[in-house]
């Protein structure tokens, strides 16, 4: 009997085993190949949690504001909470989480996911909710973004959805087992140093609609009172992205928005001068998102503006403080020339994620 | 020993028989979808461009813009009289719209921008959608839009039904 239960118990724990070992091996690692997948995750490996400013929202935070800068210049400690295509109610989920870990002195919110009314794709779900750790928020997060054909199953146990990866595997899977994965990102932010300047942008089509949807404006609604009952001012953003389209409508709704509720809304594309953005240097993908340069200049110039109207304190003077993110500066000169010297020497950011041009 | 290569091997099974959700993109396609024809090729919706951009010449303007986070980009292609705009999957680039931006094109059906409302109600019906003014009318995995200023058709946009 003592033997039956012996190999019982092994033989569920092997099978344990191989499970978690598969998952391990089979979900993607997001280092070299769609580095954005690691971003959310990359969140939990922060020291301490005393952020003055957390940016939320899609590409247009993570790829055009610079936390090393608004350190800097500014001794202003941020994060990017950012992920690809991040959807309005993912966002409200995630800032949820965040005021858990801490109590920012504001939080920035890029408004362009508000043209989405409803989940879009699954590829993207998996991006902004597989490096959220477990909580309430990562369930109800979940539950807001699902697909027709998601099952949430499949995010309590990524190896059901990411099974058929066998073909795909690549010597980082297997490195990357049971290693930590390096870190990718600056406080959240995604540098990239090489340049296309814009030449044309498609003329914006119309649209039979410019309402944002009561969905949108509901996440909306409920961010303002989240950051409202925690004390933190909420600041709505517009990057200066050109493309995709941000009509006018859309800006006059945001506008309205902001008064009605006593928040500020700041639209970067009625500032481009002002910043000092050329978008002949500036970008690396001809207007979707600023370079290091571009993404340097719009963090110094909102820098000063969250300086002037938040007075948020410079902590440059903090030992403890400057020491930690001195660190973080050396990453990020260490990334700086790396990414130059991998230019001058392929033409392209071959091990950042760019594609031969 | 026999009972744990069992259970084993239904572990490898319920991982290997479980929902595929991933990739799920149906890019299959056209199945009698709306089709837009210009200078006698036919654009069907997530149809695979390669062909069609042949026949279309060269564009006035070209656009690419990185697919977000995935392999790829997302190109648009503008004509005297359209834009083509495209999604990429599996290294090949596949239709995702089509918006006609003058009155010298005109849907298979015959309708331009310019035309009545009461025009576009004959050719195609009234089994539209209403989206605050504009009718969308769905066939296979297209959708085709047409918006309206007082009562005169002012854009149409072909689009892919891609989920």
């Amino acid at each position: 009997m003592k033997k039956k239960i012996s190999i019982m118990i092994i033989s569920i724990c092997l099978i344990v085993s191989t499970f978690f070992l598969l998952q391990n091996l089979l979900t993607p690692k997001y280092i070299s190949e769609v580095p954005e997948g690691s971003l959310i995750g990359e969140y939990y490996k922060e020291e301490k949690y005393d952020h003055n400013v957390v940016f939320i929202g899609d590409c247009e935070v993570y790829e055009n504001f610079s936390p090393i800068t608004l350190w800097q210049n500014y001794g202003i400690k941020s994060y990017i909470r950012g992920s690809a295509q991040q959807l309005i109610w993912q966002s409200y989920y995630l800032m949820e989480e965040t005021l858990q870990y801490e109590k920012p002195d504001v939080i920035v919110f890029n408004v362009l996911s508000l043209k989405y009314d409803e989940p879009q794709n699954e590829a993207y779900n998996r991006l902004n909710l597989d490096g959220m750790k477990w909580s309430k928020s990562k369930w109800n997060s979940i539950q807001a973004s699902m697909m027709e054909e998601e099952s949430v199953i499949d995010y309590i146990f990524p190896l059901l959805r990411y099974h058929q990866r066998w073909s795909e595997l690549t010597s980082e899977d297997f490195e990357y087992l049971f290693k930590e994965k390096p870190q990718l990102s600056h406080n959240g932010f995604l540098m990239r140093v090489d340049e296309l300047g814009v030449d044309t942008i498609p003329e914006a089509q119309p649209l039979a609609d410019y309402q944002f949807s009561d969905n949108c404006y509901k996440y909306l609604d409920k961010m303002v009172e989240l950051c409202q009952d925690n004390g933190v001012q909420l600041v709505l953003i517009k990057a200066p992205s050109l493309y995709p389209a941000w009509y006018d409508q859309w800006d006059q709704q945001m506008q309205d928005y902001a008064k009605k509720n006593h928040i500020d809304y700041i639209n970067f594309l009625d500032d481009i001068e002002k910043i000092g953005l050329d978008f002949q240097h500036d970008t690396y993908d001809a207007g979707l998102h600023l370079n290091l340069s571009g993404a340097e200049k719009l963090s110094n110039y909102f820098g000063q503006y969250l300086q002037d109207k938040y007075h948020i304190k410079d902590s440059r003077q903090d030992k403890e403080a400057s020491v930690r993110w001195n660190k973080k500066v050396k990453f990020y000169n260490d990334m700086k020339e790396d990414q130059y010297q991998e230019l001058k020497k392929y033409g392209y950011l071959k091990s950042y994620g760019a594609t031969e041009k | 020993m026999k009972k744990l290569l069992i259970v084993l091997a239904a572990v490898f099974m319920l991982v290997g028989c479980s929902s595929d959700s991933g990739d799920k993109k149906d890019t299959s396609v056209n199945e009698e979808g709306f089709v837009f024809e210009v200078n006698g090729t036919a654009i069907s919706m997530n149809e695979d461009t390669s062909s069609i951009l042949e026949g279309l010449g060269k564009e006035l303007s070209y656009y690419e813009a990185k697919s977000c986070a995935f392999e790829g980009m997302d190109k648009t292609y503008t004509y005297a009289d359209f834009q083509l705009l495209t999604y990429p999957k599996d290294d090949k680039d596949y239709v995702n719209s089509v918006v006609l931006k003058s009155d010298t094109v005109a849907t298979q059906e015959g309708v331009s921008i310019g035309d009545t409302k009461a025009k576009v109600e004959e050719k195609y019906g009234k089994d539209f959608e209403d989206k605050n003014g504009a009718y969308v009318y769905t066939k296979g995995k297209s959708k085709l839009e047409f918006i309206f200023t007082d009562d005169t058709v002012t854009s149409i946009t072909y689009t892919a039904i891609t989920k």
